[in-house]
């Protein structure tokens, strides 16, 4: 029976350092170290972790795992309190994992809502005379349209997962 | 004359668009991290080639003021999904970094993107199922209902991305079309 323990407990360890491999990989994509990546991951598995769990967990030097939490603090993916029963600080996602999959659709469209916003900024920017001829000023004109098409590939896209696809309906509307 | 500022930035952007570059790279920085949690470092980069296409380490450098080891980090990172290529200046030595427009930038990341989602998703799923089939001997661990969950939802997550890439080639192959 304590083999049996045993063995299940190992296995579950083992799950999890793959499940932390493969938010590592996915955190690539958006450019982040695999330290950061780590942390994220033990957030996402954990919810709420202290300093010392996760230095246990990831055999990181407390200031490492300290300057990372500081660092994923300031990009505001994650937030300190105080353990009430004790004297830890607690670090939590924002957005908790369980309610990822309804904020990404509208994060999306504020993203690309701002920055339609921005690029119609720039592009007023360019037309004022002193600015229009000056040198560099058709680059600017080419990365305006170059978002342009980004934009409009990915929220079309969206749109059309959100009218095509019911299980990704079901996934905006999951809370 | 041209100003000093000027002479020495890179292909002579004039410091007025100069400016408006550096707050297109200020905007890819805060929002990238804002609504995707990416990494500075990396939209600053990223910025860069959206604006000037094609960049040297050293222009990097320059227009950044990161050192050589975190661009060339980013530079690998880059390479590595498929958004920019890596060459080499005819008659030098030097590399330089290319990133095509929008639509050829995502029909070159978007098959192994898709590759690596699904062969994730099929792994999460496979492994959800595994929890499930043996929960009576793990139910009493510390920490099972929290793993089960983590791989459900991450599950979920995989599968989202991964339809949303598939989407998302579909419309940059009709761009292509245009």
């Amino acid at each position: 029976m304590r083999y049996e323990h045993l063995n299940a407990e190992m296995e579950l360890k083992a799950i999890e350092k793959r499940l932390v491999e493969i938010i590592v990989n996915l955190g690539y994509f958006k450019g982040r170290s695999r330290r950061t990546s780590e942390i994220v991951a033990y957030l996402y598995i954990h919810n709420k972790v202290t300093q010392k769990m996760l230095r246990k967990a990831t055999g990181y030097s407390l200031g490492t795992v300290s300057n990372t939490l500081k660092e994923l603090r300031q990009l505001g993916l994650i937030r300190e309190s105080r353990d009430p029963e004790g004297r830890e600080r607690v670090y939590d996602l924002v957005v908790p994992p369980s309610q990822q999959l309804a904020y990404y659709p509208v994060a999306m469209n504020r993203y690309f809502g701002e920055w339609n916003e921005f690029l119609e900024q720039l592009k007023n920017k360019l037309r004022k005379n002193h600015v229009a001829k000056k040198k560099g000023a058709e680059e600017i004109r080419r990365f305006i349209n170059k978002m342009r098409v980004v934009i409009s590939i990915t929220t079309d896209a969206m749109a059309r997962l959100q009218f095509t696809k019911p299980e990704i309906q079901q996934e905006v509307a999951y809370k | 004359m041209i100003a000093k500022s000027a002479r020495d930035d890179l292909k002579g952007f004039d410091p007025k668009i100069r400016q408006i570059e550096k707050e297109i790279v200020t905007f890819f920085k805060e929002k990238g991290a804002e609504f995707g949690g990416k990494d500075p470092i990396f939209m600053t980069i990223l910025a860069y080639f959206y604006v000037r296409e094609r960049l040297t380490q050293q222009d990097l450098q320059d227009l950044s003021g990161f050192s050589a080891g975190t661009i060339s980090k980013v530079l690998r990172q880059l390479v590595e999904i498929n958004v920019i290529t890596k060459g080499i200046i005819p008659r030098t030595h030097k590399h330089l970094y290319t990133m095509d427009q929008p639509s050829v930038v995502f029909s070159h990341f978007f098959l192994p993107a898709t590759k690596i989602l699904s062969k994730y998703e099929d792994e999460l799923k496979r492994t959800k199922a595994h929890l499930i089939a043996h929960a009576s001997e793990m139910r009493r661990i510390r920490g099972f209902s929290g793993m089960l969950t983590a791989v459900t939802l991450l599950q979920r997550s995989v599968h989202l991305m991964s339809t949303m890439i598939a989407e998302m080639k579909k419309e940059a192959e009709k761009q292509m079309e245009k």
